[in-house]
Formats: C-alpha cells, structure tokens, sequence
C-alpha cells in the first residue's frame, strides 16, 4: 500500500513537472532602417509600360498607364489581358465602364482633390491620371526632395524614368487637364524587407 | 365584501374642484398667451451681440482647384508615335457635355519642365517612409509548384487565424516566374529559399519571415510563430518610443499621452491616411479602431497558454500544489 503511494506521489511530482518550464523572456533591439523607397510605387523600369499606337492610330496612353499601375498591384495577368483587349484613346467614363465591366474595384476623383493622391501614396497604390494635354500617366507617389514635396510621375511615352513636378504646381495643373485620377483597390507590390529588429538575448 | 365604492359629495369637495379649475384655466392662459405684435415704427433688429465662441472654430478645408471639365471628358488619346497627334473628339456617350475640340496651340512652354529622374535600383533595400504608410503590415508569400508550397498556400485559404490575418494586411504571392519577383525580390529573397512567408511592417522592416526548412509543419504553429514575431516587433516600436524594452504589466496608456490632433478622411477603403479628429484616440485603440494596427487578439490562445504565469509565479503554484498534495497523502496515512 505504502510503495503504491509512493509511486502516485512520484508519478503527480512527474507530472507537475512536466511542462513547467517557463519562456524566457526574449530582448529585442531595433534596427535602423533603410531610407524610404521613393517614389513608393516604384515599378522597375523593366516593366515600365510604352504607350502604343491603336487600329484608330490613336495613342493608348489610358491604358498604358493602367498596364503600369496593375502591374504595380501584382496583377500582370489583369493587365496583359487589359493590354491586349483594349486600345486607341479613352476619356473617363468609358473607362469606369469599361473597368465595372470586368468587375474590377476601383477608386476615383474628378475634382482634381490632391487628399486622393496623398491617399494613393498612403495606401501605397499610386493611381492613373489626366496629366499633360489629352494625356494620361501613372502617379507613383509624392516624393520629398530638398524640403519640398514633388509628384512622381511615369509617363508611359517616356518609359524608364520618372518625372518630379512640385505640389502646388502640380495639382493647378491637373485640375486644368481635368482633375481626374482613379487607383485600381487591389494590394500593391510588397515592400523591399529589411530585417527590423534583431534578439539580443534570451534568457 | 362590498365592491362599490361610494363617493360622498360636500361643500368642501365641490369648492376645491372650482378652485381648481380656476387655477388650471389661468396657469394655461399664462402659458398660451401670444405677446401682442410691436406696432412701434422705430423698432429694428438688435445690433449684432458678439458671442462667444462654442467648441472649435470650424476649419475651411483646402478647396479643390477649379477643374477643367472640358478637358476632364475629352478623349485622352496622346502618344509618343503620332506628331502632331489629331485633334480630341468629344466623347459620343456624354451628350450633354459640350466639349469644344481640343488643339495645343504651339506657344511657349508655360509649364517649366519637370524634374527627370532615374528609378533607382532595388538593390538599396529602400524602406517606405513611414509617415506616408502607417499602420499596415504586410504578407508575402514566395512559392513555387512544390507541395510545400501549395500546402502554404492552403494554409491562408483555410485556416480561420491565417485568412483573419491576412485580411488584415496587404497580401501578395509570387512566384519564381513573376516579373516584380525576377525585378525586385530575387535578390533578397533567393528562390532556393522557397516556400518563404514573410512578415513586414508598412516600411518593409521584417516581423517574421520564415522559409523552408524553418517553415512548421502545421497552420497553427505558422500563425503563432507571426504572432510570436509581430509581439517581438511591438517591444522594438515601443522600446523606440519609450527608451525602454517592454515589460510585464506595460500600460501604453500610461506612459504615452498622445496630443495628436488628427481629422478624419473619407477614404475609400476605410483605411485613412490621417488619423480620426477624436482626441482620445490613441494608437492601438482596437475596441475603436476596427483592429488597424492591433493585428492579434489579446487572447492567450497560443501553445504556451495553458498558464500565463512568470518563473517565479509558476514555482509557487507548484509548491502549493506539492503541500496540498502531500497534506493529503499525510492525512490519508493517518486514516482520516
């Protein structure tokens, strides 16, 4: 009887024990970050979209802009099939419906309102949008430079490159080419890692 | 017993009714009487009283600049191929828009030109700024066609916590073949490595990342290995803002008082780049904020939750747990 007993004790202590090891505590220290990526859309220039000429030998810069912004949001197949359906020129609301016919989620402004834009930038996607005359380019984000704030842009007849234009500037000038942008509501391309923090120690 | 109930008139009674209703008419023609119209000919309005003021004072937002609808309709149709490109028609859908024909005059360039710049190469590992993407994290997962892969992929299809995660940040794939990939992530991320999750702050700084062998063999483990990252990450954001490293019993609250003065935007996918105007907003407000930065449940559902208790906490419980035990292993021998 005594030896059963002994053996129950043992076998409770056992099992009191198992599983009883406590997490350490883990330190952590930041680590500094890279600069920003600028502008924050940046598609790589290898997939910078060329406006082409269309069966009206007109300029596709609309939908040129749109190839490069779909390929920002890591939707290429999207934007191959875009690219090869459509062409030739293209003004707004053709464009609205030509996007809620293939059932794509999208953003817009017409009034020329830079807060669209600043929320472009924000939420990473960059947008398409009426600049320069019957013209039509990719945002790709604000850009801070020397102090002052410039808007980025990726004009698809000059591929490769992109083109800073201040604010102020800017956003008079959109407005006097029609002040509309639209941003495609998909999840834009990840941002380049960098490792954030490393374990100090573990105790 | 009797249910009739019977009312004895009096003298008293009656003049206390008369009385009372003689107040009550007066009392509702004090209340209902119209004051007489002024037929004075000098009476004007009363100059204005300057008051005080109410609250904040109401803030004119930036208008938006004065658009062009002429040529926000106008067919956009320029190209780099056709100088001088043909003069825009006036889209047949709008009828009731009046568009006159549009031509570039050739004048002078009133538009100085802009600032060209070369895209720089990715192999800098910029970081977002900060500023301009907070509070969103974001997922990537690396894959190939092996089974590994497509289990990984599973795994965000199916289970509960990794779908809950993922629709709360921004979510891409890509593979070996994908052109951003072979462009902006094959440096970093070898495709060796593959299966790869990884785990990042709005900036690109690494939560969690994980590949390959370091993968587990379960969805569970996956999702409290991120979570085991992203409270890792909170202790550097919070040891950044603080000058200390987190530590049990840390209150946010406490040690932060926050005086932003933020106003809300009417963003379309509810996520806004500045803050509500609600002063008692506070970062990691989650019961008010819908969970934008909060990313886990404050619930102790991880493997080690069987107990949430410190070294020390954990070795009294289990001394108590040896002295009952053995108190009553003592007062079995003794036969009670």
């Amino acid at each position: 009887m005594e030896a059963k007993l002994r053996t129950l004790v043992v076998a409770c202590l056992l099992l009191i024990c198992t599983g009883c090891l406590p997490e350490g505590d883990v330190h952590v220290r930041s680590l500094p970050a890279p600069p920003p990526e600028q502008p924050i859309a940046n598609l790589p220039t290898q997939l910078h979209q060329r406006n082409w000429t269309g069966r009206l030998n007109q300029g596709s810069c609309v939908h040129a802009s749109l190839v490069n912004h779909l390929r920002w949001l890591n939707e290429f197949e999207l934007g191959e099939r875009w690219r090869a359906t459509y062409s030739d020129g293209e003004w707004d609301s053709r464009l609205r419906s030509r996007l809620d016919a293939a059932d794509i989620d999208y953003s817009y402004t017409v009034k020329a309102d830079p807060r669209f834009l600043d929320w472009a930038t924000a939420t990473r996607r960059g947008a398409i949008l009426w600049w320069k005359p019957a013209h039509c380019c990719t945002f790709v984000g604000w850009v801070n430079r020397d102090g002052r704030q410039y808007a980025a842009i990726l004009d698809n007849n000059y591929p490769g490159r992109f083109e800073l234009t201040p604010r102020e500037q800017f956003v008079r000038l959109w407005a006097g080419y029609g002040g509309f942008a639209l941003t495609v509501m998909e999840d834009p391309a990840s941002s380049l890692p960098y490792r954030s923090y490393e374990v100090i120690d573990e105790r | 017993m009797k249910d009739e109930i019977r009312i004895r008139l009096s003298v008293g009674l009656i003049v206390l009714a008369v009385l009372h209703a003689v107040m009550l008419g007066s009392v509702f023609t004090a209340l209902h009487r119209t004051p007489a119209a002024d037929t004075s000919e000098s009476w004007q309005l009363p100059p204005p009283q300057p008051t005080s003021e109410v609250g904040s004072r109401i803030q004119q937002l930036p208008q938006p600049s004065r658009v062009n609808l002429e040529a926000q309709g106008e067919l956009k149709q320029q190209s780099g191929y056709c100088p001088p490109c043909p003069p825009n028609t006036i889209p047949a859908s709008e009828p009731y828009r009046i568009v006159q024909p549009y031509r570039v005059v050739p004048t002078a360039p009133t538009v100085p030109a802009p600032i060209i710049v070369t895209p720089a190469s990715s192999s800098t590992r910029p970081a977002t700024s900060p500023e301009q993407a907070k509070n969103r994290y974001q997922i990537a997962l690396f894959v190939a066609s092996d089974a590994k892969s497509q289990r990984l992929l599973d795994w965000f299809n199916t289970d509960p916590n990794l779908v809950k995660l993922k629709s709360k940040c921004a979510f891409q794939v890509y593979t070996e073949s994908n052109a951003l990939y072979r462009t902006r992530y094959a440096d970093i991320v070898p495709a060796t490595q593959f299966p790869v999750v990884l785990f990042q702050d709005s900036t690109g700084g690494h939560v969690h990342a994980a590949g390959h062998t370091m993968l587990p063999s379960t969805a569970r483990e996956l999702f409290d290995d991120l979570r085991h990252g992203y409270e890792l990450y909170q202790q550097t954001r919070q040891a950044q803002r603080t000058g200390a490293l987190k530590t049990r019993g840390y209150s946010w609250d406490a040690a932060i008082s926050p005086t932003m003065q933020l106003s809300s935007e009417d963003c379309p996918d509810g996520y806004c780049p500045i803050e509500p105007v609600d002063n008692t907003w506070r970062p990691f407000d989650r019961d008010r904020d819908g969970d934008r930065d909060r990313l886990f449940d404050r619930d102790s559902s991880g493997r080690n939750a069987l107990i949430w208790a410190g070294a020390g906490e954990l070795a009294t419980l289990a001394l108590i747990f040896v002295a009952v035990l053995l108190l009553g292993f003592i007062l079995i021998k003794r036969g009670l």
